[in-house]
């Protein structure tokens, strides 16, 4: 068991370690020099030395790339070439909203998936299955801006119950932050819900048939009972796997819910990096995108420890 | 002797498809009843039919009573049947490789069953129980094996905690279906034993699903032969083994019989059992018979004093005088 944690760990390591020198590598071969980039084509050479002067571009990739991961390891990002202000902070409060929605919606697509998921299994049989399960596809093919855009229609335009768009930290002011969250939450958590929804019915459609729920039948117990009790923990291995892949789809994909409701997450502060061409902050940005993939897959690993005792022998 | 489980014209259908027919049998207290067949005979379906655990689309008709209850088990609810199962009437399934919940201690498996059924109220007491009963089934340090997860088992073990699961709360009925079949050789004796001694110990009236001739004859007082999904032949093992009357029957042990060879070859029943559904109409064995003539086109009635003895063949086999 140990062992296997201590392999799991040293597999996040060794994965962050080349992601650092893939990511870095990137932008080497990217034409021109980030000074260059950052300053545009009419810049002078002389503005573009003393650019990669300040920021030491001028030094030696290999330095260069040791001083980037350096800053890394003490949670340096270094400045930004074009506003020349610290990343780091900025990358927080970004990092920040980002985890408010992502978590926050995905707490809401499990709510919604896990319970719905099972009806729909148990009563595949049955019109109310089919129905739910018709309208989860329906769920599944309106994508989230869309949701976004409907809910907004509703609720902000012609209810006027919630702000149509908008961020406060909550820190300023909770009863705010809480009105702007409601919605971006919703359009993501519904459409992530519904597709989460179908593979805990597939899963647990899969664990119905098995043999040892008809074992826990011939003891007793009843239908649903024997389903939770020897079911679920079962059908939780297929459908954390999916949830893990949605949490790190979500990282970067909730950028296009983040420019619906004007939110100002990581995904957005991406675009922007790219649209100023900021070059160091795109780099920081991919970095801290790919480190949060990773660790969801890290944890992920060690979910199935706990769910799958097969797995936790050492063959 | 009292009969603990009375089936009389049992079925299994599946829409207009009738898979089980008229399927009557009776086990009392502390007999053991052999159900043979080929695979394809309906030999499970008869023991889920029993149980109530038919899986979803099948639907059993006919009436199964177990001694006590006054209700027809067959039609009866969740609420009827789920304190039953497990309690009067347990079953030991024929895979144990996938019978027990991988996820989920050994012991807390073998457990579940006497705290569901009240057997123990305190978990505690329960688990105690639960290796007290590992012990009983033969399984080498039960304290640890109560700790284990199934797949820390070998298949012959996790036989023994499924027939400790099945056996926990001293059921009347005892349903095996095929128990041996998966295990090894060496294995089967072991598990067949403890089957039997559970059986003993508890009075309990014991019906055995096979294919292994063998395992009834050394098992079982009563034997039915199923074939189509039809009971063809019932009796004493000791009278039903030594003279078959049915075709089927006589082929089924002819088959078993290593020792009798046609030019080297083993002997076989001619073709194959056919799909649910293709079995012909009248004797459902006719189109694998030799004997068969135009009078098997119509159902043969059962020849016996009773439905526990006797046989439905129209050309039975003679028996020498």
């Amino acid at each position: 068991m140990i062992l296997r944690l201590l392999s799991r760990l040293a597999v996040l390591v060794a994965s962050l370690a080349v992601s650092t020198m893939v990511v870095f590598g990137f932008m080497v071969v990217l034409p021109g020099s980030p000074a260059r980039v950052a300053l545009g084509v009419n810049a002078s050479d002389a503005s573009v030395a003393q650019l990669e002067q300040e920021f030491g571009l001028d030094r030696p990739k290999g330095v260069q790339y040791l001083d980037w991961v350096g800053g890394l390891l003490r949670f340096d990002l270094g400045r930004s070439y074009v506003s020349r202000a610290e990343i780091a902070p900025q990358i927080a409060d970004r990092l920040q909203v980002t985890l408010w929605l992502v978590v926050t919606s995905t707490v809401l697509a499990l709510v919604i998936a896990v319970p719905l998921g099972v009806l729909m299994a148990v009563r595949h049989r049955r019109a109310s299955g089919v129905l739910l399960s018709a309208l989860s596809q329906v769920g599944v093919a309106v994508p989230a801006f869309l949701a976004g855009v409907l809910l907004v229609a509703l609720f902000s335009v012609r209810l006027g119950w919630l702000p149509a768009n908008g961020w406060t930290p909550p820190v300023e002011d909770p009863a705010m932050f809480l009105e702007q969250l409601v919605l971006p939450v919703l359009s993501l958590g519904l459409v992530q819900g519904a597709v989460l929804a179908r593979y805990v019915r597939s899963a647990v459609l899969d664990v119905m048939r098995e043999d040892y729920i008809r074992t826990a039948r011939a003891k007793g117990l009843r239908p649903m009972r024997a389903l939770v009790r020897h079911g679920l923990r079962n059908a939780a291995i297929p459908v954390v796997t999916v949830l893990g892949l949605q949490l790190a789809t979500l990282l970067v994909g909730a950028v296009v819910i983040e420019r619906v409701f004007v939110i100002p997450g990581l995904g957005s502060g991406l675009l922007d990096a790219v649209a100023n061409r900021d070059l160091i902050l795109v780099q920081d940005i991919v970095m801290l995108l790919v480190t949060a993939v990773l660790i969801v897959n890290f944890v992920v690993d060690l979910l199935y420890l706990v769910i799958d005792p097969r797995l936790r022998s050492v063959r | 002797m009292s009969a603990v489980l009375k089936a009389e014209g049992l079925g299994v259908h599946t829409g207009d498809l009738a898979l089980v027919q008229d399927v009557t049998l009776t086990v009392g207290r502390g007999e053991r009843v052999g159900l043979i067949g080929e695979s394809g005979s309906g030999k499970s379906l008869t023991a889920l039919a029993l149980m109530g655990l038919l899986p979803e689309g099948l639907h059993a008709t006919g009436s199964v009573r177990l001694d006590g209850s006054p209700a027809d088990l067959v039609g009866a609810d969740e609420d009827e049947l789920a304190p039953l199962r497990g309690k009067r009437m347990s079953m030991v399934f024929q895979e144990p490789m996938t019978a027990l919940n991988p996820t989920m201690r050994i012991g807390d498996q073998v457990a579940e069953g006497m705290l569901l059924h009240r057997a123990h109220r305190r978990r505690a007491a329960a688990r105690s129980a639960a290796v007290e009963l590992l012990d009983d089934v033969g399984l080498p340090s039960p304290a640890e094996a109560a700790r284990a997860y199934p797949h820390q088992l070998s298949g012959g073990q996790r036989q023994r905690v499924v027939a400790a699961i099945a056996l926990a709360n001293d059921p009347d009925l005892l349903i095996c279906d095929e128990p041996t079949t998966a295990l090894d050789v060496t294995v089967q004796a072991l598990v067949l034993d403890l089957i039997t001694r559970g059986v003993a110990a508890r009075d309990a009236a014991l019906l055995f699903i096979t294919h292994d001739l063998g395992v009834v004859a050394t098992v079982c007082d009563r034997v039915l032969v199923m074939y189509g999904g039809r009971i063809v032949e019932a009796g004493e093992v000791a009278q039903v083994f030594t003279r078959p009357r049915h075709r089927y029957t006589s082929g089924l042990l002819a088959a078993s019989d290593l020792a009798r060879t046609d030019d080297g070859r083993l002997l076989t029943i001619p073709g194959s059992v056919p799909q649910a559904g293709a079995f012909p109409a009248g004797c459902v064995f006719r189109n694998r018979c030799a004997a068969a003539t135009s009078a098997c086109e119509t159902l043969p009635s059962w020849v016996g004093p009773d439905p526990e003895h006797g046989h439905a063949c129209v050309h039975p086999v003679e028996v020498p005088a």
